[in-house]
């Protein structure tokens, strides 16, 4: 016992020895952490509500056109890409026509058709799409002046789909950027100079001004909606009620339909 | 004869328990060292000489208690502007002079940061902060650096070596000095007569401008960056020189 006991004394005099002559470090630890997260902001300006009335025949024949109607504004920490789709109660059942809430007159004429294609509503977009052909030739994009007649047709009517949150595929028209992964604008923001050499606000590549137009045209057949060209965006639309053929026209009513602008990381 | 082997081996596993013991104590205490700053004196009472406190006011998004700073950028105005966290952390030192040692001098020490990047990179990556996830769906866009984190220390005394400026590090390991007085040994802990302090003092006593350190973190992400969480380890070291 009396050994146990000295082993003891020993064992902690040794520790004391090693505690006074251990050398000093010590150590606190801190740690930093970052959360980078998306930030994708699109502004947009004006009403929500875009009211054309037609009850001239000169509105018929001339169509109705509002200027600077909507204004969209972008800051993104991220590229990104930017689209209008139309869409309706109708599109989301695979029929991409105006959702036809009021008709007026008796109906009984049947050439008389609640069927319009949402792709009669063109857009005009004040400035090009940046970078919206992967390198390959013209943006696809709605800068083309709005046209007279049957001219360059496709060349501003609306991407009308059923799937508004999916982007649109190859060669349809973005407001800005594209479908391939090297057609996008570079994270930035209208408030402030993107880089030496870029404007800013109203000037810049993170904001745009659309123009709305619809030209139904006497009788009503809406005589620029089409589908043809690629520039047209991979509309689809009622083809029969513009065709010459036809006796069709568009019947008298309310008729509403959904314009969603959609800011996308690339 | 039994009675005397057993006493014997009784004696020798106690020398091996305090061998044991001695070992683990020495490589509790290499945590911060590398060849590079490894102490070279003991006259530093190791048990009441340390960084006694590591705060992290509530400030901005410090977490007090917790030892954790977050940089949460959630919003435009964020990215453009930054996150500055004033005194996200504050160190507080107490050292004192080994009275049981066999002194040629007296206690003096240095004090430094480093990085520790977590194990995250090899190679071409050690500039890289940790990266355990990331958002969205891009992620071929670049990742912000290192030496994207800017770190200021300073007191009142203006002691650290770079006193109130913004210094960043560079790669995973690198070292920055606060107290270092190199090649200046003994640089006696008075109330702010210049120099870096390096001896016997307690933040506790008249001593605390010297002896304590705020730190400010600064970061300024820049538009394009993969979005995600990302971490990086600060080591705060106090070594005897």
């Amino acid at each position: 016992m009396k050994k146990v006991i000295l082993s003891i004394a020993v064992v902690s005099a040794l520790l004391a020895g090693t505690n006074a002559k251990a050398q000093l470090i010590d150590e606190q630890n801190v740690t930093v952490t970052m959360d980078l997260q998306p930030i994708l902001q699109l502004g947009m300006e004006g009403s929500q509500n875009i009211d054309f009335v037609f009850d001239q025949i000169s509105e018929y024949v001339g169509g109705i056109t509002q200027y600077g109607a909507t204004a969209l504004s972008v800051s993104s920490t991220v590229s990104w890409d930017l689209y209008a789709a139309a869409f309706s109660s109708a599109a989301a059942g695979g029929n991409l026509l105006w959702d036809n809430q009021v008709s007026y007159g008796d109906g009984n004429d049947a050439n008389a058709v609640t069927t319009l294609p949402l792709t009669l509503l063109e857009l005009h977009q004040n400035r090009a799409n940046p970078d919206g052909n992967a390198g390959t030739g013209t943006d696809d994009d709605y800068f083309t002046a709005f046209q007279t007649s049957t001219t360059s047709m496709g060349m501003n009517n609306v991407y009308a789909t059923s799937t508004p949150y999916v982007r649109p595929a190859s060669g349809a028209k973005y407001i800005a950027g594209g479908n391939a992964s090297a057609d996008f604008v570079a994270g930035g923001t209208y408030l402030v100079e993107n880089g030496a050499g870029t404007s800013v606000g109203a000037n810049s590549n993170y904001y745009y001004t659309i123009d709305y137009r619809i030209v139904p045209g006497l009788p009503a057949v809406f005589p620029r909606a089409t589908s043809s060209a690629s520039n047209g965006g991979n509309n689809t639309t009622s083809a029969a009620l513009n065709a010459s053929t036809t006796s069709l026209y568009a019947r008298p009513g309310v008729y509403t339909a959904n314009v969603k602008y959609v800011l996308v990381e690339n | 004869m039994i009675s005397h082997s057993i006493n014997k081996n009784f004696f020798i596993t106690m020398l091996f328990l305090v061998f044991l013991m001695v070992q683990s104590v020495i490589t509790f205490s290499q945590d911060c060292s590398t060849t590079k700053v490894y102490p070279t004196t003991n006259q530093c009472d190791w048990i009441r000489s340390r960084i006694v406190d590591v705060e992290n006011p509530n400030i901005g998004n410090a977490t007090p208690g917790t030892y954790t700073v977050n940089l949460v950028f959630d919003s435009f105005s964020k990215y453009r502007s930054g996150i500055t966290i004033n005194v996200g952390t504050f160190l507080k030192l107490n050292m004192v002079d080994d009275t049981a040692a066999a002194k040629t001098g007296t206690c003096y020490w240095k004090l430094y940061m480093s990085i520790d990047d977590l194990g995250w990179g090899a190679g071409a990556t050690t500039d890289e902060w940790n990266n355990p996830t990331t958002y969205g769906a891009g992620t071929t866009a670049p990742k912000p650096k290192i030496e994207d984190l800017k770190i200021k220390v300073y007191n009142s005394c203006s002691t650290p070596t770079q006193n109130g400026n913004w210094q960043n590090f560079t790669n995973d390991g690198d070292f920055l000095p606060i107290i270092d007085n190199a090649g200046t040994a003994f640089n006696g802990v008075v109330a702010c007569t210049g120099g870096q302090p390096n001896s016997v003092g307690s933040y506790l006593g008249p001593d605390y401008n010297e002896l304590t350190f705020a730190i400010d973190y600064k970061l300024i992400p820049t538009l394009g960056w993969t979005p995600g969480y990302y971490m990086l380890k600060i080591k705060y070291c106090l070594a005897e020189k």
